[in-house]
């Protein structure tokens, strides 16, 4: 068996880069004026329209100057600047019913002035309506809130709680990091968004769950070995699959990112930063929870039972001395492994019955 | 489980997966372009093709030999010929030449009939098979797509009481009805109009975008118009109708406006619906071009049974305002005749009386022609306001651009992860990639008989799903590489290895199915096909990895008795 990378040891360095990581996109958010919605969310029209490269020669600024009298109007470049092709987003002031006709008109005929109406080609138009857009909005929350829920239910089901805070910690962790890096490149957030939010928070899920069943299995087999060994050992043998499946999927996202144009784009943007972050929590955040947890549960049940029966009982009744001077003789091994996971009748390590120590032998192996 | 049964049982599922792929390849692959496009075309652009078909066909027949066998394609005509055979008690001829069907027909029409009941069946099939088949999104092929939202609420405020659900149930079919009726059957394209939740109305109209012709459709505006008749100018045409027949009837059933009208009026078809439900031109009649009376004051119409003579008659009734306006109308006009315009078409018309305020009869008509009115005029008169919440429009030319772009990424993704299986696993990556096609197969087959909507969106779905799906073959063949490092044989290194496997792959996938059926539940439009195609893409990954490559690598191990495993370039040490 190789042996284990100390992933452990950087844990407070990783999740100091992700504090710093989150809190620059919580900055970014802020300095960049909030995100960049799409129509889906803020009720608006969103035209792509195709000025003939043939007839007449424009940039982005003449078509600027021509659109100056709309008030807010949203200008970008689709695709090669030579194909002339632009998207026109105009949010709706308010409740106005006859908006989007009226407004439709006005492009069509600003336009048309400026560049002639025969040269002008409208590719796609797109109308999200006031009362549409809340609905969606509100749907959005709530489909990621029952998502993480359902998904906290069935971890917990088939792990424990702290595994199953821990993943979803990491998926918050993610969604986070996501949209710091849609405020700060002001991507625009749209439903599609939502989808590659959704597809991430399946992701890194899938990562984060192939550890811990790994780290359940491991549990069995070293029964003697303190937890932050058997994550070490656990990350380290799931390693060549979580570097595998990203590559794979980053493969795929990126033949997306590389043909895909505007939205789609955006969307296998968001994906490949999604999938980067999604296995790096999944490697220095998911763990550390789960062994932060566990040390403070410890901690905390060892110092009530101190409490109540004084020190020699700290350890259940059921232990064997034999495994208490085990335990004590680790905890003289080193700072690292000082404040062994004791085998409580809540901790995750079950020992059940007397065998001898061989965790040093089986690392050789 | 044996390996012969569960090849069987794969075998299986590669057939079933076929049958449901079928209409979908018949579609894009052996269906023609034309046939295709008439299958989006309105109810009566079918019927005029039909009608040319069967035409064409008669008269290709007529010019056969009468001695010819007659050709395979026409091979269904023999059944009705059959069947007049058998009536007349002759006997049934083995082979059939033209002549002998000729003889099994009792005449011209009944062929002529019977080859466009043929050829107009086919178009309504294809039609129909809409839903067993992969269809092209908006953004894919182009055309415009209206959500309405029926404000129910204002019905509500209007009547001073909230509705039963019954009602809104009503107000919600009535609302459907009416736009089903106002389509225009001359349009090119047919509008697909369907339900969406509670009170939406999802309107989809393929090809080019006409965004007026639709804002009009949906508010309704113009569509329901009384036009007074102009006597003189019709006496005017029908002298001119006489000498030149036929000469108003443009290419697809459009009414040409002959020159010699004078100004202020305008030509008009007069029709009543066929056995298929469909328009047919009866007559003619001329309007004054400007409407008396716009048909949005009307309030309600029904039919109702002469309280006399017991004969259908249709009562309507106005708006306060409109009453006093078609009081005018009809005040002036005693005597002269009124017509109802749906469109451009004459639905009814009839002969004023007395001057009428806002409840009006109408009657001389059977049943059905009463019910047929009540309904038009019922057009006019929304039960709910509608609201448009959202409005698309693709051209079909960035639809194409969109088409290419999706097929381009699936291949070279595909393409990629393929051969980055084959070199970092070599053997049992051929075996992952085998896995992998069959996965695409299989997803591809259930959404095909889901009748599924492609878009761009699922497209990446799909995508992102080959991308993830080889997830569960890593996590396999990793395991099988360490059990086999540790000096296990091949055949136990692969069942240890999908032994152990076998919980991390299933929680795994079935949290992140958990995420995509939350999303499929609650999302809408986009976000829905992203998540329908990623769940479907967790199962067929999970069959094909856990079942069918399990099946090849036992069969490899028991059957090839395969003793080295080609997973991985290091070497094994002892």
């Amino acid at each position: 068996m190789r042996r284990p990378i100390n992933f452990l040891k950087l844990r407070f360095v990783m999740i100091t880069i992700s504090l710093l990581l989150v809190a620059a996109g919580v900055a970014g958010y802020f300095l960049r004026g909030g995100l960049n919605f799409g129509i889906d969310y803020t009720a608006g029209l969103v035209q792509q329209i195709r000025i003939d490269a043939a007839a007449v020669s424009v940039d982005i600024a003449e078509v600027r100057d021509a659109l100056s009298e709309i008030e807010g109007v949203d200008l970008q470049v689709i695709g090669p600047p030579a194909s002339q092709a632009f998207s026109v987003k105009v949010i709706v002031p308010g409740e106005d019913p006859s908006f989007q006709t009226r407004m439709e008109n006005r492009l069509s005929e600003l336009l048309g002035e400026a560049f002639g109406a025969e040269n002008l080609e409208i590719q796609s138009s797109d109308f999200v309506g006031p009362r549409y857009s809340k609905e969606l909005a509100g749907q959005t929350v709530s489909i990621v809130l029952v998502a993480m829920l359902l998904i906290l239910i069935y971890t917990t089901f088939r792990f424990k709680i702290r595994y199953a805070t821990a993943a979803v910690l990491c998926l918050i962790h993610d969604t986070l990091i996501m949209m710091g890096v849609i405020a700060v490149f002001r991507l625009e957030v749209t439903t599609i968004t939502v989808a590659a939010i959704m597809t991430i928070i399946g992701y890194s899920l899938n990562d984060t769950i192939v550890i811990f069943d790994r780290v359940r299995e491991n549990q069995d087999l070293m029964r003697d070995s303190d937890l932050a060994v058997i994550l070490n050992t656990s990350i380290t043998q799931s390693m060549g699959r979580t570097l595998l499946t990203s590559l794979t999927t980053l493969l795929a996202v990126a033949t997306i990112f590389i043909f895909g144009t505007g939205d789609i784009k955006n969307f296998a943007l968001s994906l490949m930063v999604g999938v980067v972050v999604g296995t790096y929590s999944t490697v220095f955040i998911a763990s550390p929870v789960v062994l932060g947890w566990s040390r403070l549960a410890d901690r905390r049940r060892k110092r009530r039972d101190i409490q109540m029966y004084g020190r020699q009982a700290a350890s259940p009744a059921a232990q064997t001395r034999r495994e208490e001077a085990a335990s004590e003789r680790t905890a003289a091994e080193g700072k690292e492994t000082a404040r062994q996971e004791p085998s409580g009748p809540k901790a995750p390590v079950k020992i059940t019955r007397v065998q001898p120590t061989r965790k040093k032998k089986k690392k050789k192996r | 489980m044996s390996k012969r049964f569960r090849l069987l049982l794969i075998l299986i599922l590669i057939g079933v997966a076929l049958a449901f792929l079928f209409p979908t390849i018949k579609w894009y692959f052996l269906v023609p372009e034309q046939k295709r496009e008439l299958s989006y075309a309105s109810r009566n652009q079918i019927k005029l093709y039909a009608e040319r078909e069967a035409a064409d066909t008669l008269r290709e027949l007529q010019d056969m030999e009468p001695e010819e066998l007659l050709p395979e394609e026409y091979g269904f005509l023999t059944e009705k010929a059959k069947e007049n055979y058998r009536t007349e008690g002759r006997s049934i001829p083995r082979m059939w030449t033209v002549e002998q069907l000729f003889r099994g027909y009792l005449s011209r029409e009944e062929l002529l009939l019977a080859l466009e009941d043929h050829f107009r069946e086919e178009i309504v099939e294809l039609k129909e098979g809409a839903g067993r088949r992969i269809n092209l999104g908006l953004d894919l092929r182009g055309g415009m797509r209206v959500l309405i939202r029926a404000d129910l609420e204002q019905l509500e405020e209007a009547g001073g009481q909230s509705l039963t659900a019954a009602e809104r149930e009503d107000a919600m079919r009535r609302a459907l009805e009416i736009l089903n009726n106002r389509v225009d059957q001359f349009g090119v394209r047919e509008p697909q109009i369907r339900r969406q939740g509670d009170d939406l109305i999802l309107v989809e109209l393929p090809g080019e975008a006409d965004r007026e012709a639709m804002n009009r459709y949906v508010q309704g505006k113009g569509i329901l118009n009384f036009h007074l008749v102009d006597e003189e100018a019709l006496a005017v045409f029908i002298e001119y109708q006489q000498s030149n027949p036929g000469a108003f009837i443009g290419p697809s059933g459009e009414i040409l406006q002959p020159d010699i009208l004078p100004a202020g009026t305008t030509l008009r078809g007069v029709y009543s619906k066929d056995a298929y439900g469909i328009d047919q031109l009866r007559g003619f009649t001329v309007i004054e071009s400007e409407p008396g009376l716009s048909g949005n004051y009307i309030r309600n119409a029904q039919v109702n049974a002469d309280p006399i003579t017991g004969r259908p008659v249709v009562n309507f009734f106005l708006t306060g305002e409109g009453g006093e306006i078609f009081y005018k109308l009809t005040g002036d006009n005693v005597n002269r005749s009124l017509a109802v315009i749906l469109g451009e078409k004459v639905k009814a018309q009839a002969r004023i009386n007395e001057p009428i305020r806002d409840a009006v009869q109408v009657s001389g008509f059977d049943r059905e022609e009463a019910d047929d009115l009540a309904l038009v005029l019922r057009t006019g008169a929304l039960p709910v306001p509608l609201e448009v919440i959202n409005q698309q429009s693709v051209g079909a030319s960035l639809g194409e651009d969109a088409i290419r772009i999706g097929l381009q990424a699936i291949t070279y993704g595909f393409a990629l992860v393929i051969l980055f299986m084959l070199i970092f696993y070599k053997g049992a990556g051929l075996i992952a990639d085998l896995a992998l096609v069959l996965n695409l197969y299989i997803m591809v087959a259930v959404l095909s008989v889901l009748g599924f909507t492609l878009t761009l969106a699922s497209i990446a779905g799909v995508i992102l799903t080959v991308g993830m799906a080889v997830d569960a073959n890593v996590i396999v063949f990793e395991r099988i590489k360490e059990e086999y490092r540790t000096g296990k044989s091949a055949k136990a290194a692969v069942k240890a290895g999908f032994d152990k496997a076998l919980w991390a792959i299933l929680d795994a996938n079935i949290t992140t199915f958990i995420a995509a059926v939350a999303l499929s539940l609650l999302g809408k439009g986009p976000v829905q096909g992203f998540a329908n195609t990623l769940a479907i893409g967790i199962v067929s990954s999970l069959i094909t990895a856990l079942f069918v490559s399990r099946l090849i690598f036992d069969f490899a191990t028991d059957v090839l008795r395969v003793s080295r495993l080609s997973i991985m370039w290091r070497r094994v040490q002892g």
